[in-house]
């Protein structure tokens, strides 16, 4: 039994022990980071709501009944404040047109990290797409979620998903040709 | 699968944001949170009964007060207790200047406070565009300081590409006396809805404030303070967290009161000549991490609830005294 697996016994549970939350963090919190930021493309977001997924996750455990994976479970959270979070920023930036940050700066920022050439790459096309594709393949791809799975989350229909991860795919087919020229 | 597509799905698969971690210190983080955040309010209710008169009086204290206004008047009749002194000392913080990018990923200047660069602003003055180049989606008049207008823009071949999206709505200021003849001053972008906009004053200053509760989803709120002066109008301060100006020594400027919703610090700003001076209320009262800290805003006096201990009843009341002092309210 993974400990994937071992956390199911959570839906059992109408609240978390400190302890509980803790496993929860370990075992989930990197997932969580990282789907965050797929969505908001903007790590210091990414990290406040990872934060606060947690914080709600114990907060509201007793809505959790087991009829989704924790992970799904945590996902929904992360993405309905990933979201309310991109409509806030928005919102937020009443600001001089001169502090406006340019398009593409953040994106070489981040890519600073990054020393192997590909990856950079791919990073770049999976990041130029939109966020309906990306978060599709990255669903898919890095965190393994299933096909009912994704559809739930997104609350769309397993059509939907199968479709734009066609099309996600060959919008990076693409993309990583035209890096390749 | 091609073998190409194979290979970026592999490495995909392998996690594409490696670096994006939950850290332990995001652990503690939130288990802190979850530690303070519910006991705010509901453990200390019924502590909060003689607070709450204790806060009444002080008001009728301030309201009446002999002279002054209700800005300047402090209640200091009714401090007798302990006294607190706070250290002010020079914000060191970088000045946004014109063409700066702030970066989310920039250290915050103090703890819990979220601004990046120091608060005062040195981003020059705001350009003025022709009214002829927006349509107006509707204005208010905000008596003291002119009227704001929001607006979308018509397409203008001298306007940067960025700003021909004609479903961007922008914000702006027409001043009597400031905007030149037909044009208004081009400030901003963004929905305004749920803000607060009022004259005020900080740190001396006529201001307009543009106070923002829900800012940022750290739970922070936000304010800005936009001046107007010869030269126009030009943004004089923005704090990342709630704010409230009240003349607190009584030195005929207002201080900038900050409380910040993370690590719920209130920190005092006082400027001088161009720079700002901050005090740490949390460090000068010695709150521990337990206690939350409020600031009264209508009473001008700083509260700090401590969870139920065998001592003491759990409230304390701190007034502004002249010397930069916290004197604690009796009650």
């Amino acid at each position: 039994m993974d400990s994937q697996m071992e956390l199911q016994y959570l839906a059992y549970k109408d609240k978390l022990d400190k302890g509980e939350l803790d496993d929860l963090m370990t075992e989930y919190g990197d997932d969580v980071r990282r789907y965050a930021y797929a969505i908001t493309k903007n790590r210091e977001q990414a990290k406040d709501i990872a934060q606060e997924v947690f914080i709600r996750a114990y907060r509201g455990f007793g809505s959790f009944r087991g009829s989704s994976s924790v992970k799904t479970w945590l996902f929904s959270i992360t993405r309905n404040l990933a979201i309310n979070e991109m409509k806030s920023s928005y919102v937020r930036r009443i600001v001089l047109f001169e502090w406006v940050k340019p398009t593409g700066v953040g994106e070489s920022a981040e890519t600073a990290y990054l020393e192997e050439q590909s990856v950079r790459e791919i990073r770049a096309a999976m990041m130029s797409l939109s966020v309906k594709l990306r978060e599709v393949l990255l669903l898919t791809l890095e965190h393994g979620l299933t096909m009912p799975e994704i559809a739930g989350l997104l609350s769309v229909s397993e059509g939907t998903v199968k479709s734009r991860l066609h099309r996600a795919r060959q919008a990076m087919d693409r993309k990583r040709k035209e890096m390749e020229r | 699968m091609s073998d190409g597509s194979s290979a970026w799905e592999k490495r995909v698969k392998e996690g594409l944001f490696q670096e994006e971690r939950f850290t332990d210190e995001m652990k503690l983080k939130v288990l802190e949170a979850i530690e303070r955040r519910p006991r705010r309010i509901a453990g200390l209710w019924p502590r909060l009964a003689g607070t709450v008169a204790a806060c009444l009086a002080a008001l009728l204290l301030v309201v009446y007060w002999p002279s002054g206004s209700v800005d300047t008047a402090r209640p200091q009749g009714a401090a007798a207790g302990a006294e607190k002194a706070l250290t002010f000392q020079p914000l060191e913080a970088r000045i946004l200047t014109k063409g700066q990018t702030i970066y989310g990923s920039d250290p915050d200047i103090l703890p819990g406070l979220s601004n990046k660069y120091s608060p005062l602003r040195n981003t020059g003055y705001v350009e003025q565009i022709p009214l002829t180049d927006i349509e107006l989606i509707d204005k208010q008049e905000i008596p003291g300081f002119g009227t704001t207008l929001r607006y979308t823009l018509i397409n203008n071949e001298d306007l940067p590409k960025s700003d021909k999206n004609g479903i961007i709505v922008y914000f702006g200021f027409v001043i009597e006396g400031f905007s030149k003849p037909g044009q208004l001053f081009h400030y901003g972008f963004g929905y305004l809805d749920g803000d607060d906009f009022s004259a005020t004053r900080l740190f001396g200053q006529e201001v307009l404030k543009i106070d923002r509760q829900q800012c940022r989803i750290d739970g922070e709120a936000c304010a800005f303070y936009v001046k107007k002066d010869k030269g126009g109008v030009s943004t004089f301060a923005e704090f990342d967290a709630a704010t409230y100006e009240r003349d607190l020594d009584g030195d005929g400027r207002e201080e900038a009161i900050v409380a910040t919703h993370k690590q719920n610090q209130i920190y005092i700003f006082k400027e001088e000549q161009g720079r700002l001076q901050w005090a740490s209320v949390r460090e000068a009262l010695g709150a521990g991490n337990e206690d939350q800290l409020v600031y009264d805003e209508a009473a001008g006096l700083f509260e700090v609830y401590t969870p139920s201990t065998e001592q003491g009843d759990g409230v304390r009341i701190y007034a502004y005294t002249q010397d930069n002092k916290l004197a604690e309210v009796v009650q």
